[in-house]
């Protein structure tokens, strides 16, 4: 009977990509760093599981709310992709609507290298990531980002905007935003209170966001996905249903954020010009021809009320 | 001093560690080694019974090979030389007890810009969490403090920079490196080990001259859910395991990509080995060797010994047969040479058993008097003096010695028992001879059987027959004596040399 081999590593599913171990006996070179990468998506992680676990807690580096934050944003297959995602585009909502929150959304800058010296200072700048923003190098800067009081966010290279590890211990008290549910931001397309009014607050921010990415394609890497995942944003936002906003009437707005050229959109704050018109989910205008005093109905959810 | 060092962090690690030492008992693995534990979770029961195993080696070896008394002279056995880090075996990055991340950095006194970037990175349970027992499946925070206590003035660290110091002046140096990718204290460390060490490799550049290898041991174990009821908030869970490898490798793969490990050792057993008990972590945390800790030992070895070239950044693998039990043959030691692993291993475990059941009764106490005219004391014995065993240094190896051949005993049967669980056995030992059944998972509950039969003896270790205990008997009585042995060392130098395989033809 002939004596196949098999390989000494974890349980992998049906159709994984993980090299064969040729024989026994001894250590053979499977690949580089990438392998790991095959290997993690080969893992037989049961389906079970994939759909029910809700964080990543394995990442063994103080930046891991970051790097975790990243690595689910940016690539498709990683079970967290989906809630980051969404978490993703609320936190940019959050910066395009905030002329229509109520809570000022502000935002302090931090450069690690500066920080006085004690131990938590030594800490988070003996290793920080890496970004292709900058070519490679470390983050320096970063910015904490606050709806009111709370902390909500950090504005950094990276990924632009990752949400607070905290945000789930404030579930109790009123969001931050309409589009926040038990301490995780949500799509905001998703959300029934956004207006077309707002859509459109919303595309406009996010057709600079492309334009301001897309000046920055060269350095690669990371940068044509978070390109990617704006412009399916925006798509999503137009498929939608925006509202014919005649002009964008820009807010004054301080935020101090990273001082490089791709945080310029988070510096843009909008509310959308209706030239008189009122546009509304709930306003239905009547049918044409009716004989009529009334211009349309106003829908009410009394529930709401 | 030695140019190699090897450091287990965390449970695994120390597990792997326990497997290395109990190899080098038995003549594998290099001549020279610096080894230490990491572990936050210092009264962890694998860690703590790895600092033991340290000690009792360092202890018999020290014994048996200090010139002017005992000495095994060149015997493979206990060969390798063991340098102890200048703080003891075990390091913990966090020294306080009852510390939490919040103490540990001073939070309520930080500013408030720097509370901010603790509460962005942290949870609030996560802060607060108590970490003597480690640090619970949140290698995030086992990173913070890793970071905080691996500085110029930490010990370790000091042991580790005077490594890279040789190595400026033409020493080749090899740092290994071996933690599991789940869990706290070793998932935490062990990358962050070794960014701080590949940056300090760099800054001075000795890329050339330091070479880091490290083994990552991927899911091979699974344990019972922790029962209902009280218990900390963040509890380990073994069902996670697969999905949250999963998240970390994604995160190792961008580290290896930037080549931080010169070579890198993958390792993990399918199905998952299943534990019996749950533990959330201290002194009861002590698992049963498996056999992925000793393939992790064999990875250490390759690297630090064998020395393999290649280009930087590989990551390499090992496999074993489908049919039959796992075997020697299947272990990863530079290929053929899995017999010469078997040879070593097999001639100091009937060595250990032809003492513990024949040499050390007749040695121990008073009774070496009962034996003195015997020909094989005169021979290996007397030109020490008449008295040589009695001696209170002689009784001393003997305790020593008894202590570590019976541990070593206890670990293989506890490993061949279960070591890559219930539906793959081990051949590597026929353990049914050498103890009685064992249902714990304490490798210190294994009950030796007192005495074996002469023909369980040469069929110790399988699959080929050993000398029988008369032929070890004649090789004590007849055979060659090494010149640079003496004492107490130079009557087990002879037994083991008597209990090699080689010895069935030459008796």
């Amino acid at each position: 009977m002939s004596n196949t081999i098999k390989s000494l590593l974890p349980p992998l599913h049906d159709g994984h990509r993980v090299p064969a171990v040729e024989s026994r006996g001894a250590w053979q070179v499977l690949g580089d760093g990438d392998l790991l990468e095959v290997i993690a998506r080969g893992l037989n992680t049961g389906e079970k599981l994939q759909g029910t676990i809700d964080d990543i807690v394995s990442v063994p580096d103080i930046w891991a709310q970051l790097t975790v934050f990243h690595n689910a944003l940016t690539v498709e297959r990683h079970p967290l992709h989906t809630r980051a995602t969404a978490e993703w585009r609320g936190l940019l909502a959050t910066f395009a609507l905030a002329a229509y929150q109520s809570q000022p959304v502000t935002c302090e800058l931090v450069s690690l290298s500066t920080l006085s010296n004690g131990r938590w200072a030594e800490i988070v700048r003996r290793l920080p990531p890496s970004t292709d923003l900058l070519d490679g190098r470390c983050i320096d800067e970063i910015g904490l980002v606050r709806a009111g009081v709370r902390l909500i966010a950090f504005a950094q290279p990276l990924t632009l905007l990752a949400p607070s590890r905290s945000l789930p211990d404030f579930q109790s008290e009123p969001p931050s935003v309409p589009w926040m549910l038990n301490g995780h931001f949500l799509d905001p397309l998703r959300s029934k209170s956004l207006s077309p009014q707002e859509r459109a607050v919303l595309a406009h921010f996010l057709e600079f966001l492309c334009n301001d990415l897309g000046a920055e394609q060269a350095h690669g890497g990371d940068v044509p996905v978070l390109l990617g995942l704006a412009r399916s944003y925006l798509d999503d936002a137009q498929k939608l249903g925006i509202a014919q906003v005649t002009q964008f009437e820009p807010e004054p707005v301080r935020l101090d954020l990273p001082r490089m050229p791709v945080f310029e959109t988070l510096r843009r704050r909008f509310r959308g010009g209706m030239a008189g018109k009122a546009v509304s989910d709930c306003l239905v205008r009547m049918r044409s021809g009716l004989t009529t005093p009334l211009k349309g109905v106003v829908l009410v959810d009394l529930r709401i009320g | 001093v030695t140019s190699n060092f090897l450091l287990g962090l965390g449970g695994t690690g120390a597990k792997c560690v326990e497997a290395f030492v109990r190899l080098a008992t038995c003549g594998v693995g290099p001549d020279s080694s610096w080894i230490g534990l990491l572990d936050q979770d210092r009264s962890n029961g694998n860690t703590s019974r790895a600092s033991r195993v340290l000690s009792e080696y360092a202890e018999v070896r020290t014994a048996l090979r200090t010139p002017g008394s005992a000495q095994l002279g060149s015997s493979r056995l206990l060969s390798m030389a063991l340098e102890k880090p200048r703080e003891g075996w075990a390091w913990a990055p966090e020294e306080r007890v009852s510390a939490s991340l919040s103490t540990s950095v001073g939070y309520s006194g930080l500013p408030a810009a720097e509370q901010a970037l603790v509460e962005g990175l942290f949870s609030d349970e996560e802060r607060r969490m108590q970490l003597d027992e480690g640090f619970r499946q949140r290698p995030a925070l086992g990173a913070a403090l890793t970071l905080q206590s691996v500085t110029s003035a930490s010990p370790v660290w000091k042991d580790l920079l005077t490594a890279l110091q040789s190595a400026g002046h033409g020493v080749d140096v090899r740092v290994f490196l071996v933690a599991s990718i789940f869990g706290g204290t070793g998932a935490a460390a062990f990358p962050t080990v070794a960014r701080l060490l590949r940056a300090e490799i760099e800054q001075r550049g000795l890329g050339d001259q330091v070479k880091l290898g490290g083994a990552l041991l991927l899911p091979y174990f699974s344990f019972p859910p922790p029962p209902e009821g009280d218990g900390p908030a963040i509890r380990p869970n073994s069902a996670a395991f697969m999905m949250q490898a999963r998240g970390a490798l994604e995160y190792y793969s961008r580290l290896q990509s930037q080549k931080l490990f010169d070579r890198l050792y993958v390792i993990g057993n399918d199905p998952l080995i299943p534990l019996r008990h749950y533990s959330e972590g201290g002194a009861t945390q002590t698992n049963p060797p498996l056999l992925p800790e000793l393939v992790a030992a064999l990875a250490a070895i390759d690297f630090v010994q064998n020395r393999p070239e290649g280009d930087r950044g590989t990551v390499v693998a090992a496999g074993t047969g489908t049919n039959g039990p796992v075997g020697w043959e299947d272990l990863p030691f530079a290929g053929v040479r899995s017999l010469a692993l078997r040879a070593e291993v097999a001639a100091t475990v009937r060595m250990a058993v032809a003492w513990r059941q024949l040499y050390q009764p007749a040695l121990k106490g008073e009774q070496w008097r009962g034996c003195a005219r015997e020909a094989w004391y005169r021979r290996l014995l007397s030109q020490d003096g008449n008295g040589a065993a009695g001696t209170d240094a002689s009784q001393g190896v003997i305790r020593h010695a008894t202590a570590v051949f019976e541990g070593l005993l206890q670990w293989l049967v506890a490993l061949n028992r279960g070591g890559a669980g219930d539906t793959r056995p081990l051949a590597l030992i026929e353990d049914s001879r050498l103890a009685a059944a064992w249902t714990s998972s304490e490798v210190d509950a294994v009950r030796l059987n007192d005495s074996l039969r002469a023909t369980a003896f040469e069929s110790l270790v399988p699959p080929n027959h050993g000398p029988s205990l008369a032929n070890v008997f004649s090789h004590m009585t007849y055979g060659p004596i090494p010149s640079d042995c003496q004492g107490l060392g130079r009557v087990l130098a002879v037994l083991r040399d008597a209990c090699g395989s080689k010895q069935i033809e030459n008796f």
